[in-house]
């Protein structure tokens, strides 16, 4: 698939939230804020753009080539786990303002499933190294994406009066499911 | 034997990972389409939860505090992947149809939020059946939805269609006439989108509320403040980010 | 000063009810003509439809507030508008049951559940028809004229037909109950105008935009410029949308300069969702997708106050400038602290971590190990699970085949013939597996060709094609499929795949407004990526079999 398709698809068409299903946990628990969200929006971009380029690297370089190809769950995961370590010590050392933006997201990004999720789909569907960081990179954009308008809507419904057994979880996966519908209707442009 | 029910208890009712906890949503969502489905992920996921609990357990004085977060995810991911391998020799439809999930079980935050949170303080018989009776919760949240889902999105339940079976009855019977002008009215046919992506946010978004309508009320009955999930508190696995999530509130 | 009693209250601050009827009052008879039309056109089921919706959107509000105890508000027309437009959204044929499912959705889920009139960030009646949309695909497109099946003129012309304008402007043409006459809703628009009801301001810059985002294409294609802007100016929702949706007091911005941005992002939304989109039609989801931005669309475009501006710029730097030295700072206080303390402590940090590494090591090879083993028991069930499975697929396509054989690396090389297969168009796809079929008396019937497509939605689809040697398909079944459940899973259904089996065509098509020849196949409805994936798979063995004749 060429290059525009590709980012296309990942951020919008199968949006990882409103499509794929996965990082819900982070969608629905951060996305309070505008600032919060844009700041959990950056920390996901950061890293999934470079977790999708070390593990389709060492999946391509280490374990298809050793046969150990069914060890991937376990390796990237624990490679996204140390990876978040290192770009949280860096962040902190060498660009503490971005430290100060984004470092606070980070260990929840651990356990986002939409990272270890796109580092195995892209494997999965045959990517090549540069497809799986375009593939990475714009599916996080696509996270970033929902997580901020989720973060709008919901500032904007604070004060609403909404009914109480619908406050909190419910309006909020309400807004999640009219968020569906729409970005259903960018499914016909790929 | 006390421990053991009470263990049970805890995960299917009282701290339900679905419908109280909210956790693990990625799967709930994605592989709720179809009630077999539902039950298949839930089963699947009780028996790495039970597995993973009694390893870590059993290790819990072995392992040292600094890795163990490491640590935990190591054994996880490695009984996930056994689990996969097994599925995909023996039970090679689910497989199938639970597709990428499988593998997404390692961060599912209720395997990694029970271990945080129990098996590594505690004994191997309780561990096992506090995954056993967390699993079972999940397995009951996942399963209900799934049968929701599927009753209104394919007009079917755990593959029987009985839609179909209604739409061939009045076929068969009633006049040309009244079949064509059933057709045209589209009687009977299902509501497709809850088997999609929309449908999943708002069955689950009713089935929490309903929860919630039924804990107001008897909260207000005993005269106490009733516990809602407000989603600043419950999400994003509280159990093992915690400090993340602490210092990303204090923001 | 101090008396002044500042008071912070949530939109809208102005409540009265009196006004809220007279507005609405006023946009349902700016409705009137556009719908009277649509009547005229489509008579008493039209009718039956539209009260059905207007009664059900009443009613359900009515129900809702008085189950919640809360003020019946039905007298501000808000509901009636509601309904109104969610009819005139319609298919002129639309099952009763649906509309009324649609006019719940529309009230309750999108409108009161968010508190109520003014409260909701989505058009409820939009958002209830792109939930029908994908509730009912089949019957939300069924569009009929003069009783007989026909396509919309923006589908004609996505197709590459041609449209009569003249009937497009008086509304002579096939579409939802009240979108098809521009001059009626023109009429209705300029109603609203005079009675200050809307602002010009969000419809003319949306249009325009619109208009130049089309006329722009036409050029590159070549087309007639001035008739492929009035067919897509009068064609489809824009004016109904423009006019009395994208103007919606609650869901669109309330700043001034929101509103601008608010309508060019409609504008190129319905460019792109209309060209280069699945369906020919792109105005309600252009308004509902915009319609999540415009909390942030607000919250971007708020103008300065009065005294804003420099001096709380510097602060903020310096603030910043403060917290990040403090970071450093307190890093490197405990840091220093860490020293210190680490010094005598120094002997015990190194076991620790010698420890700590020795588990995580011991850890993972004990898994490992187990894994490993794990892996070489199951490797063999694994591998038959795949090859009953892949038997199964081929005893299902090809009912007849006495024998089949497979043809090994050695004798065809699969990857050549991969690169040839994409040398011809079809590098999407893959050839995994070639055999040959014969019947009980050893005679060669046809092949069986396994093929993976690499472009569906939700990943490969690897199926198994039987085709016999006058090249009609004797059966299609799929060894892994991973699409939506309803939607392009749908591709397992008999009646889908039929479309294909006995006919000898050496190339398949699809569409998505009814096939008109034998080499066209009707689309899945809601999943063009996943037929197009099958179709592609489809013709790729047929191709390959081709060659070799």
């Amino acid at each position: 698939m060429n290059v525009i398709l590709l980012a296309i698809s990942a951020a919008l068409v199968n949006n990882v939230i409103l499509s794929q299903f996965m990082g819900i946990c982070p969608f629905l628990g951060v996305s309070k804020k505008v600032s919060t969200a844009a700041g959990m929006g950056g920390a996901v971009i950061f890293v999934m753009t470079i977790a999708s380029a070390v593990t389709s690297a060492i999946y391509y370089y280490i374990l298809v080539p050793l046969d150990l190809s069914y060890l991937n769950t376990i390796v990237f995961i624990l490679v996204i786990a140390a990876l978040v370590q290192f770009v949280e010590m860096f962040l902190k050392k060498a660009v503490p303002s971005l430290y100060q933006a984004l470092g606070v997201y980070l260990p929840l990004i651990t356990t986002n499933c939409a990272v270890l999720g796109i580092a195995l789909t892209n494997v999965q569907d045959g990517l090549n190294i540069g497809e799986s960081i375009v593939n990475g990179m714009f599916s996080a954009v696509g996270f970033a994406l929902a997580i901020i308008i989720m973060a709008g809507i919901r500032e904007k419904i604070e004060h609403n009066d909404v009914p109480e057994s619908f406050k909190g979880a419910p309006i909020v996966l309400i807004s999640a499911g009219l968020m569906a519908i729409a970005f259903m209707g960018l499914n016909g442009l790929i | 034997m006390g421990k053991i029910t009470e263990r049970l208890y805890n995960g299917i009712v009282k701290e339900n990972p679905t419908f109280v906890q909210m956790l693990g949503m990625c799967p709930t969502l994605a592989v709720t389409t179809s009630a077999i489905n539902g039950l298949g992920m839930g089963l699947t996921t009780t028996v790495i939860l039970a597995m993973s609990n009694l390893m870590i357990s059993l290790l819990r004085k072995f392992i040292p505090d600094k890795v163990r977060i490491p640590a935990f995810i190591v054994i996880i991911a490695s009984f996930v992947t056994i689990v996969q391998f097994l599925l995909q020799a023996y039970i090679p439809s689910l497989n199938a149809s639970l597709g990428l999930f499988i593998p997404l079980i390692v961060v599912n935050c209720i395997i990694l939020g029970r271990a945080e949170a129990y098996a590594s303080k505690n004994p191997v018989i309780p561990s096992i059946f506090d995954g056993i009776g967390m699993g079972l919760g999940f397995t009951v949240g996942l399963t209900t939805i799934g049968i929701i889902r599927e009753i209104l999105g394919a007009g079917s339940v755990f593959g029987y269609s009985f839609l179909d079976k209604l739409n061939n009855l009045i076929g068969n019977n009633a006049g040309d006439k009244v079949n064509d002008i059933l057709s045209k009215q589209g009687i009977f046919k299902p509501i497709g989108i809850f088997v999609s992506a929309p449908g999943a946010f708002l069955v689950l978004a009713f089935i929490i509320a309903f929860i919630n309508h039924r804990n107001i009320k008897k909260a207000k009955k005993n005269g106490e403040e009733a516990k809602v999930c407000k989603l600043a508190d419950c999400a994003s696995c509280q159990n093992v980010m915690c400090q993340g999530k602490e210092r990303a509130e204090e923001e | 000063m101090d008396n002044l009693n500042l008071k912070v209250s949530a939109s809208p601050h102005v409540r009265s009810k009196d006004n809220t009827s007279d507005i609405m009052f006023d946009v349902v008879l700016a409705l009137v003509p556009a719908t009277a039309f649509g009547l005229y056109l489509h008579g008493w089921y039209a009718a039956l439809l539209v009260a059905v919706c207007i009664g059900s959107c009443v009613g359900f509000e009515a129900l809702y507030q008085a189950c919640m105890h809360k003020k019946v508000t039905v007298g501000d027309f808000s509901a009636v508008v509601t309904g109104l437009l969610l009819a005139m959204n319609l298919p002129p044929e639309f099952p009763i049951w649906m509309a009324i499912l649609g006019s719940a959705f529309a009230i309750i889920v999108v409108k009161q559940l968010f508190g109520g009139l003014g409260q909701n960030f989505m058009n409820p009646a939009l958002g209830a028809r792109c939930f029908l949309l994908i509730a009912f695909s089949r019957y939300m497109t069924a569009f009929v004229y003069d009783g007989v099946s026909t396509a919309t003129p923006l589908a004609i012309l996505k197709n590459g037909g041609s449209v009569n304008i003249k009937d497009m402007f008086l509304g002579y043409t096939a579409g939802t109950i009240g979108e098809t006459s521009t001059v009626a809703l023109l009429i209705g628009a300029v109603y609203l105008l005079i009675k200050r009801v809307i602002s010009p301001k969000i419809p003319l810059i949306y249009i325009g935009t619109f208009a130049v985002c089309i006329a722009i294409y036409a050029v590159t294609k070549n087309y007639n410029v001035a008739e492929f802007v009035a067919a897509h100016i009068c064609g489809g929702g824009l004016m109904l949308g423009a006019w009395f949706m994208a103007t919606d007091y609650v869901t669109s911005p309330i700043t001034s300069k929101g509103k601008v941005v608010y309508a060019v992002m409609l504008g190129l939304l319905t460019f792109v969702l209309r060209i280069f989109g699945g369906s020919a039609e792109g105005v309600s989801y252009a308004i509902i997708i915009s319609n999540l931005f415009v909390p942030l669309i607000e919250r971007v475009t708020v103008p300065k106050a009065f005294g804003e501006g420099a001096d709380i710029d510097k602060k903020d730097k310096k603030k910043k400038e403060k917290n990040t030295d403090e970071i450093k700072n307190a890093d490197t206080a405990t840091e220093e602290k860490k020293a210190k303390e680490d010094k005598p402590k120094q002997k015990m940090n190194v076991k620790g971590i010698v420890k700590a590494i020795a588990a995580i090591f011991v850890i993972t090879v004990i898994m490992g190990a187990a894994l490993g083993a794990v892996y070489s028991i199951t490797k063999k069930p694994i591998a038959d699970a795949e090859e009953k499975a892949k038997q199964e697929a081929y005893a299902e396509v090809f009912p007849d085949a006495a024998q089949i054989e497979t043809f090994t690396e050695d004798e065809i090389n699969l990857s050549d013939v991969n690169k040839v297969m994409a040398s011809r168009g079809y590098g999407d796809n893959t050839i995994d597996e070639i055999s040959v079929v014969a019947d009980a008396d050893g005679m060669f019937t046809g092949f069986i060709i396994l093929v993976t497509n690499h472009s569906g939605y939700g990943g490969d689809i690897q199926l198994a094609v039987g085709v016999s040697l006058d090249y009609s398909i004797k059966g299609i079944a799929f060894l892994t499929i991973n699409e939506t459940a309803g939607l392009g899973m749908e591709a397992q259904n008999k009646e889908f795949l039929d479309q294909f089996i006995g006919k000898q065509v050496l190339q398949y098509s699809y569409t998505k407004t009814g096939s008109t020849s034998d080499s066209e196949i009707d689309a899945l409805s809601g999943a063009t990526i996943t037929t197009s994936a099958v179709v592609d798979a489809v013709n790729t063995a047929l191709n390959f079999i081709g060659g070799i004749q």
